[in-house]
C-alpha cells in the first residue's frame, strides 16, 4: 500500500515536472507579440488586447477538455475560490502591463529574466503560508536555498547587463528595472491564490475560467482610467485587425502555458512548480535573440552577462525543482489542506483525493451542445482575425520561428498526452 | 392556468413564498459566513495589499 502510494506520488511529481517545462516553452513564446508596443500603441492598449485574446482563447480547445457543466459545478462547489481567482487575474493584469513598460525601457532579453525572480517570492509565500518544505530533508532544503541564491545572482547580472549594453545607462533603465521588479513581486504573490485553489481541490480549468474574467475586468479598468478612456489607443488598435491577431495569438499561447503552469503548481506546489515554469526565461531569450535579433549589436561583455545570468538562473530553478517532496513534506501539505477545509467547510477526504486529479469522483463530464457552440465561436474569432492579419513590420528570422514553433508543438503533445494518461486533465 | 383564471393557485403562494424566503436566508447565511472567512484570512490580504502596491507603481511609472 505504502509502495503504491509512493509510486503514485512519484508519477504525479514527474507529471508536474513535465507540465512545468511545457509551461516554460509556451509562456516564453507568449511575450514575443508584445514587441508590437514599438508600433506606437500604449502598453495598456497592448496588454488589454492580449488579455482579450487570453479570455477568448480560454473558450477554445480548453472547453473541450472539460465542458462548461463540469467547470461551473466545480466553481460552485468552492464558491469562495472565485474571489481568489479574480484577485489572481487582477494581479496578473497589472504585472503584465508593468512588463510591457519594462520591455519598452530595457528590452525583452533583460526584462524577462529579471521578472522571473518571482519564483523566489512564490517560494517565500509557499513556505510561510502553505507549509511547503516543512519536514524536508537537509539535501532538499540546500537545493532550494542554493537554487534561490543562483536566481538572485542571475537577476543582478542581468540587471547590470542593461547598463553595460548601452555603454551608459539606458534613458529609462531605472524605470524599466523597477517595472520588471514590480511585476516579479506581483506574479510571485499571484501564486498564493493558485496554491490555495489547488489545496482546496479545484481543477485548473475551473480556476482559469474565473481568473481570465478577473484579468479582463482589471485590464479594462486600467486602460479606461490611466490610458485616456475613450481616447485610448486601444480603440485604434482594435480597428487594426492586421495587428490584433498577433496580440490575440500571444494571449492564446499564454493560456496554454498558464494551464500547464497551473497543473505544475497543483502537482508540485509553488516552490517547485514555479521555478520550473520560469524556464520560460530561456525560451523568451531565445525568441528575443534568435527571432528578433535583440542581441545583434551587443558586445562580448554584455553577451557574457546575459548568457551567464540566464544559465545560472536555469541551474537555480532546476536545483529547486529536483528537490522531490518526501512523505514528511506530504504530511505537512495535508496540514495546510486541513486548514482550508476547517476555514471554508470543505470535505477533507474529497479534497485529499482531488490532489491526485480526482475532483468529483463519478460526477458527469459530458460535453453539451453549447460547449461546441462556444468553441466554434471563439475559434471563429481567431480565424477571422488570422484572415485579416499582416506580418508586423519587424525584422524576424523565420527559420528560427519555425524551429521554436516546433518546440511548442512537441511540448504541447508531450505534456498534454501525459496529463490525459495520468489524470484525464484532473 | 387555474379555474379562476389566475396563473398560480392561491394555495400554492404560501409554500412558494416560504421556499424563496428559505433560499434567500440560506444564501445570506452562506454569504455572511464566507465573507467572514475570507476577510479574516491573512492569505486574502497579502495578495490584496500587493495588488494595491502594484497599481500604485503602475500609476507612478505611467506618470513619469
Amino acid at each position: 500500500m505504502a509502495t503504491s502510494s509512493a509510486a503514485a506520488g512519484r508519477s504525479l511529481h514527474w507529471l508536474g515536472v513535465l507540465c512545468g517545462l511545457a509551461a516554460g516553452v509556451w509562456l516564453g513564446a507568449a511575450e514575443a507579440p508584445t514587441k508590437l508596443v514599438n508600433a506606437g500603441f500604449s502598453p495598456f492598449a497592448v496588454s488589454l488586447c492580449m488579455v482579450a485574446g487570453v479570455f477568448t482563447a480560454r473558450w477554445t480547445f480548453p472547453t473541450l477538455l472539460k465542458g462548461t457543466s463540469y467547470v461551473f459545478a466545480d466553481l460552485l462547489c468552492r464558491k469562495h475560490l472565485i474571489v481568489w481567482a479574480l484577485l489572481a487575474g487582477a494581479l496578473w493584469a497589472v504585472a503584465n502591463t508593468l512588463t510591457v513598460f519594462a520591455i519598452r525601457d530595457v528590452g525583452l532579453a533583460t526584462a524577462f529574466p529579471l521578472w522571473n525572480t518571482n519564483s523566489l517570492i512564490g517560494l517565500l509565500w509557499g513556505v510561510l503560508l502553505f507549509r511547503e518544505l516543512r519536514g524536508a530533508s537537509a539535501k532538499n532544503v540546500t537545493k532550494v536555498v542554493c537554487g534561490g541564491l543562483c536566481i538572485v545572482t542571475a537577476a543582478i547580472m542581468l540587471g547590470f547587463s542593461t547598463i553595460q549594453g548601452h555603454g551608459e545607462a539606458a534613458p529609462h533603465a531605472f524605470r524599466g528595472l523597477m517595472a520588471a521588479a514590480g511585476a516579479s513581486l506581483m506574479w510571485g504573490t499571484m501564486y498564493v491564490p493558485y496554491r490555495k485553489a489547488y489545496l482546496s481541490g479545484m481543477n485548473p480549468l475551473s480556476f482559469v475560467t474565473a481568473f481570465t474574467a478577473g484579468e479582463l475586468g482589471t485590464m479594462f479598468a486600467l486602460t479606461w482610467t490611466l490610458d485616456g478612456g475613450m481616447n485610448s489607443s486601444v480603440f485604434r488598435l482594435a480597428e487594426s485587425k492586421q495587428l490584433l491577431f498577433w496580440l490575440f495569438l500571444g494571449g492564446f499561447v499564454w493560456v496554454v502555458g498558464d494551464l500547464f503552469q497551473q497543473f505544475a503548481t497543483k502537482y508540485l506546489g509553488i516552490g517547485r512548480g514555479i521555478p520550473l515554469s520560469n524556464t520560460n526565461q530561456f525560451w523568451g531569450l531565445a525568441w528575443g535573440a534568435l527571432v528578433f535579433g535583440e542581441l545583434a549589436s551587443a558586445d562580448r561583455g554584455h553577451l557574457a552577462l546575459v548568457v551567464g545570468g540566464s544559465v545560472l538562473m536555469i541551474v537555480g530553478a532546476l536545483a529547486i525543482s529536483t528537490a522531490v517532496a518526501s512523505s514528511r513534506e506530504t504530511v505537512s501539505r495535508n496540514e495546510a489542506l486541513a486548514r482550508e477545509c476547517d476555514r471554508y467547510g470543505l470535505e477533507y477526504n474529497e479534497v485529499l483525493l482531488a490532489q491526485s486529479g480526482d475532483e468529483f469522483g463519478e460526477r458527469t463530464q459530458r460535453r453539451r451542445w453549447w460547449d461546441v457552440l462556444i468553441v466554434v465561436s471563439a475559434t471563429g474569432l481567431f480565424v477571422w482575425l488570422a484572415v485579416n492579419a499582416v506580418v508586423p513590420p519587424l525584422a524576424m528570422n523565420l527559420g528560427w520561428v519555425a524551429v521554436l514553433t516546433l518546440a511548442l508543438l512537441v511540448a504541447l503533445a508531450g505534456a498534454g498526452w501525459a496529463l490525459w494518461r495520468v489524470t484525464r486533465f484532473g | 392556468m387555474t379555474g379562476n383564471g389566475s396563473l398560480v393557485d392561491s394555495s400554492h403562494l404560501l409554500p412558494i413564498t416560504l421556499l424563496f424566503v428559505t433560499a434567500y436566508l440560506n444564501l445570506r447565511d452562506f454569504m455572511a459566513k464566507m465573507t467572514r472567512a475570507i476577510l479574516t484570512d491573512v492569505q486574502f490580504w497579502i495578495p490584496t495589499v500587493v495588488l494595491a502596491l502594484g497599481v500604485a507603481l503602475l500609476v507612478f511609472i505611467h506618470g513619469n
